[in-house]
């Protein structure tokens, strides 16, 4: 028998917030243990690979629309801060917006064909965007530095921060900058999911048709999910450039190869959950960087060793084989996965009112629902 | 004219290694109505394993007979224990695992040979500097010319297989009325399995021509032909595997014509431009395609 907890209720309250001060320690340990630049490096990385997850998951795990093509949205995002930056002296702070403004533009153009097509032509549309972004960026080299791309790109902490300058600043900010991003970009699928429009997005997402019929405007929610998520992915690529200090069209992440990357990450933290996103880029970023020094781990076995000499590319198999592991045991990830372990554990029941409301009396339904 | 047919003839070519990849598009798309995302990193490992007991002293024809058998078996597998399970629950599920094996396949490659970059892969046809046939002032090379022949083979046999075998029926049936199909006797599992093994054996001789055509192999050779061959299924309409052959054929002249004569405004960089203006321009004018047939929903 799970314990029962009335939501709201010392306990309910007490493990939210267990919850949230776990993610706090982890968020914020810059400011409390010595990080070295390139732990804060990791750090940014995953902010970046969460945000574009984040983004992914506002379009497929909540809409229902499948997109093989972020890694476009994520390279124009990496290209506009690259070419502000470099050629008309933008300080890289206010490329944010106007990089979230453009890919909202192309999401939007991208998902007004979609309209007309469903699951499996939009993905078709999605992959010919991801496929032709690396092309454009070469054929349009006067603009874009073409294979060679755009280099030189950094951002020093603004002095109001009181960060120190150099290496160790930058990198600190380049966190901060990443984490903030994130944080605005989950907040926003927070509360657009928990509103009237996230309720029109899952009701498109299970039966577009009856969505209609139920008022839902379902052109209008499709397309500006679009855009939106096309903003948040291209937000992400800004931080990466930064992070990076370049911009290539050789650099894997703007390939449909990084489009599957966001994929996987959303997929395997949980698509259509919150949190989801963001645990999948812990989980895939430290499971990658563990199976690349594994080869130089001593504790192994020697025969083991050798065979995973030159073999760098595990991680990517390993996620693979979840991948489709998750979709036999766990659709909904590994979220997904622990929300209905800990089902069986804790149960929240919506707490019931003591006021006396008018009107005629009602019981609360005693339906569990899922913990947060 | 001389230089139309050049275009045409390298364009045939191109688009014949298209239409290779689109059939296995369509006969898996025909049975069940999945998009297999993985089609072309399983005609890339296909060829890895080609490439890998050419080396081994086997002979490049029988190599790609052998990896096209071991391509056929294993994809009945993917079916019957990958793609099958899961397919009840969501489209989503489905395109998810089809992206898990694009992944995977892409990275096995690598992994089990320990290649990082392009390993040399022989001609299957006489490829000197000297074979070709001149039509018009244009070179017709013989390799471009035995692909096509490659290909006219194969679509033959497909036609006889879909047309005048009992096996072929079967599949047709399962292909009209998935639903109805069992109920006069047709094991549709079985249909399924067998269209994924044989869209997996097209997609090998299909590997092993670009392979051939290439002169080396590499983990990311497919993903250009790939993209083309969804365009060329989304021409010739993704049920009709007449439509998948001219979708390819026609894509690959039209794109190397483009290509060729607007070498500024297009090149041979923005080739893939014209494959997305062709999947656009389709779906918004005829989503069914030149030879597929329309499907009304009731909902």
């Amino acid at each position: 028998m799970p314990v029962r907890l009335a939501h709201g209720s010392a306990p309910h309250v007490a493990l939210r917030a267990l919850g949230v001060l776990v993610v706090a320690y982890f968020a914020l340990s810059p400011l409390f243990r010595d990080l070295t630049p390139s732990e804060l490096g990791e750090l940014t990385d995953i902010a970046v690979l969460a945000l574009a997850a984040v983004a992914l998951n506002l379009l497929i795990g909540f809409t229902g629309q499948i997109s093989i093509g972020h890694s476009a949205f994520f390279g124009i995002g990496a290209y506009t801060l690259a070419i502000l930056v470099s050629d008309h002296a933008w300080s890289p702070g206010w490329t944010y917006p106007a990089a979230a403004l453009i890919c909202f533009v192309v999401g939007v153009l991208v998902g007004v064909p979609a309209l007309r097509l469903t699951g499996l032509y939009l993905a078709l549309v999605t992959l010919a965007l991801a496929q032709i972004f690396p092309a454009l960026v070469r054929k349009f080299d006067d603009l874009t530095g073409g294979s060679a791309g755009i280099g030189g790109l950094s951002y020093d902490a603004p002095a109001w921060t009181g960060l120190e300058p150099g290496r160790r600043g930058r990198s600190e900010w380049l966190y901060w900058l990443a984490l903030g991003t994130l944080g605005l970009g989950y907040l926003l699928v927070r509360n657009l999911v928990k509103s009237r429009v996230g309720r029109a997005m899952v009701a498109v997402r299970e039966n577009p048709t009856a969505a209609s019929v139920m008022g839902v405007h379902v052109a209008a929610v499709k397309t500006i999910v679009f855009g939106l998520s096309a903003a948040l992915a291209g937000i992400a690529g800004c931080t990466f450039a930064l992070r990076q200090t370049q911009a290539t069209p050789d650099n894997v992440n703007f390939t449909i190869l990084g489009s599957i990357l966001f994929l996987v990450i959303m997929v395997v933290g949980g698509a259509g959950s919150l949190t989801g996103p963001v645990i999948g880029a812990i989980v895939y970023y430290r499971v990658d960087q563990l199976s690349r020094e594994l080869p130089d781990k001593t504790w192994l076995p020697d025969p083991v060793h050798d065979f995973l000499r030159g073999r760098p590319n595990l991680a990517t198999l390993v996620f693979a084989v979840l991948l489709i592991l998750l979709m036999f045991v766990a659709p909904f990830g590994l979220v997904g996965a622990a929300k209905r372990i800990g089902r069986r554990l804790v149960v929240v029941v919506p707490s019931i009112p003591t006021s006396k409301a008018p009107g005629p009396e009602v019981e609360p339904a005693p339906t569990p629902t899922p913990t947060g | 004219m001389e230089r139309f047919l050049q275009y045409l003839f390298d364009g045939l070519s191109q688009g014949s290694v298209y239409a290779f990849l689109a059939l296995g598009l369509v006969i898996i798309y025909r049975g069940s109505g999945h998009l297999n995302f993985a089609q072309g990193e399983m005609a890339m490992i296909s060829t890895f394993l080609a490439w890998w007991l050419a080396d081994g002293g086997v002979g490049l024809w029988p190599a790609v007979a052998i990896s096209a058998t071991v391509a056929f078996v294993l994809a009945m597998g993917v079916e019957r224990y990958i793609i099958r399970p899961i397919a009840h629950r969501s489209p989503f599920a489905v395109v998810v695992a089809a992206i898990g094996l694009f992944l995977g396949l892409n990275a096995l490659a690598p992994f089990i040979w320990k290649v990082t970059i392009p390993e040399a892969f022989g001609s299957l046809f006489p490829d000197a500097a000297d074979d070709f046939v001149r039509i018009g002032g244009a070179e017709w090379r013989l390799e471009n010319i035995g692909v096509l022949a490659v290909l006219a083979v194969t679509s033959f046999l497909l036609y006889l297989l879909f047309q005048r075998t009992r096996f072929g029926l079967a599949m047709r049936a399962v292909a009209t009325n998935r639903e109805s199909a069992p109920l006069v006797g047709i094991r549709a599992g079985q249909v399924l399995a067998v269209s994924w093994g044989l869209a997996a054996a097209v997609g090998a001789v299909g590997g092993a021509l670009v392979g051939s055509l290439r002169g080396n192999v590499d983990s990311s050779m497919m993903f250009t032909i790939f993209f083309a061959a969804t365009a060329a299924a989304t021409l010739g309409g993704y049920d009709s595997l007449l439509g998948a052959v001219f979708g390819g054929l026609v894509l690959g002249v039209f794109e190397n014509m483009v290509a060729g004569y607007l070498p500024d405004l297009v090149g041979q960089e923005l080739k893939g431009v014209v494959s997305l203006l062709v999947i656009l321009g389709v779906l918004l004018v005829k989503p069914s395609g030149l030879f597929g047939s329309q499907r009304v929903e009731r909902v």
